[in-house]
């Protein structure tokens, strides 16, 4: 069976034509859109990698079937920000060295970033908590949750988005060839 | 607007890194009424919710279903009302609400202990309560715990049954009955939770001094069914808590787990950790030091 669904994609309207039923939202973002930050890991809801933001809430995309974003609302790891214009939370993990392979980087972001939206000042146990569905094979995840700490503190201050390196270039244009793809990974 | 489908042009098309689910037909009814009119007339209906374990069992090997139908849509199932002397939580609330919600948490300490054990933060905000119950999953003690009924219609109407009775599809007769909610009581305000991965335990009780005056205990894991564990229940009520008697109901624990399972590699170490589990949520729950 096949749907056309119509949703929000980092803040377009778009649609995908022709979909599979138990085809995943995961599939859609990376096959139909470009958008490549979600990564598939374990697909299976346990690693964190596929992580984005569904209706605000942040939740994988592997285990959500394409049907089921009908109407709602979409968000990528590329909505966060540019390459030329990191937001605060990204900035952090760059300056925090928050990242080795970077393969599932896409995903803590994600997740830090619905924390950061609920929990702007939150502990490190609470960001502990939080972040426990997100896995890691590099970092031993000590500069994760420094670096999400660290965004915290800079978005406390005023020390915020677009800041990193030059003027925010807004969010990327779901129609359009993807930017924001780190050299030799995809 | 229509997204052009492309692929890529720099990396060849990959076909089955996403370990695709065999084809299903995809229904959103927008009415609890709806749905049960869709399970009623085709006997092949899987309902889903959010999906977290069903899609993981279609992406192993397991089959997700000819027809599925989604209930994401339908409202009434995401409340959660209080009636006297217990809550009403709908099928579709989503577990991580049984955490965050702070009158959820207060009312039901025991719920909220027993999510926070299931995966990570991005899969309770997509698995349900009712999804949670219909795979006997972590919720299921505490359930127990809390006097736990399921609700469930059907096309011949709907009733409900406890949820230890549920889980082991005691008086389970209509076919494709949709569970709608889960009614918990918040009579009895001492509550704990206890997991170690093989199993689970809740305890629910009211004090008078360090007096044992009501008390509902779970028992289960990934490997245990829940049931609800009545004798040690009655070994308990009235009586004040002493190292002994915790013993006493850890063995019944004990017993128990040991009753209908599979003696396999796993065996002793379940019963031992639900023997442990048990008396670690009656400590709990009694404000006592863990042993």
């Amino acid at each position: 069976m096949e749907h056309d669904i119509a949703f929000t994609l980092n803040g377009r309207d778009v649609q995908a034509d022709s979909v599979r039923s138990t085809t995943s939202l995961l599939e859609v973002l990376r096959e139909r859109f470009g958008f490549t930050g979600a990564r598939p890991g374990c697909l299976s809801g346990d690693c964190g990698c596929c992580n984005v933001h569904l209706d605000g809430d942040v939740v994988p995309s592997c285990l959500v079937l394409a049907p089921m974003v009908t109407g709602r609302q979409v968000d990528t790891v590329e909505s966060l920000g540019a390459p030329d214009g990191l937001n605060a939370l990204q900035q952090a993990f760059c300056d925090n060295l928050a990242a080795q392979c970077g393969y599932c980087t896409s995903g803590q972001l994600m997740s830090a970033q619905a924390l950061l939206d609920v929990n702007p000042e939150p502990t490190r146990e609470e960001v502990k908590a939080w972040m426990n569905g997100n896995l890691c094979r590099c970092t031993g995840y000590y500069k994760i949750i420094d670096a999400i700490l660290d965004a915290s503190r800079r978005m406390a201050s005023g020390d915020g988005d677009g800041q990193g390196t030059s003027a925010p270039s807004g969010p990327p244009d779901p129609t359009a060839a993807s930017t924001t793809r780190p050299s030799g990974l995809h | 607007m229509t997204a052009p489908t492309r692929t890529p042009d720099y990396r060849q098309p990959i076909t089955d890194w996403h370990r695709p689910l065999a084809d299903a037909t995809f229904r959103a009814p927008q009415s609890v009424d709806e749905a049960v009119a869709l399970g009623a007339e085709d006997e092949d209906v899987r309902y889903i919710a959010g999906g977290t374990a069903l899609v993981r069992l279609g992406r192993w090997g397991g089959s997700v279903g000819p027809s599925l139908v989604w209930l994401g849509q339908i409202d009434e199932l995401k409340t959660v009302t209080p009636f006297e002397g217990g809550l009403t939580i709908g099928s579709g609330v989503v577990n991580g609400r049984l955490i965050r919600d702070a009158n959820l948490v207060q009312d039901a300490p025991a719920l909220g202990q027993a999510a926070s054990v299931i995966a990570g933060t991005a899969v309770r905000n997509l698995g349900t309560v009712g999804g949670n119950v219909a795979i006997d999953g972590s919720l299921g003690p505490a359930l127990v715990a809390l006097g736990g009924e399921v609700v469930l219609r059907s096309g011949s109407g709907e009733r409900t049954v406890e949820v230890q009775d549920y889980v082991a599809e005691d008086g389970i007769d209509e076919d494709t009955p949709l569970v709608t909610a889960i009614r918990v009581r918040t009579d009895l305000p001492a509550q704990s939770y206890q997991a170690m991965l093989g199993a689970s335990a809740a305890a629910a009780m009211r004090l008078d001094g360090d007096v044992c005056t009501a008390v509902r205990i779970g028992l289960g894991g990934l490997d245990l069914a829940t049931r609800r564990l009545t004798e040690a229940e009655g070994l308990l009520t009235g009586q004040r808590l002493t190292d002994d008697l915790v013993a006493q109901i850890g063995e019944i624990a004990d017993r128990s787990a040991r009753d209908g399972q599979e003696p396999d590699a796993d065996f002793e170490y379940v019963c031992t950790m639900a023997r442990v589990m048990t008396e670690r949520a009656v400590d709990a729950a009694a404000g006592r030091p863990l042993r």
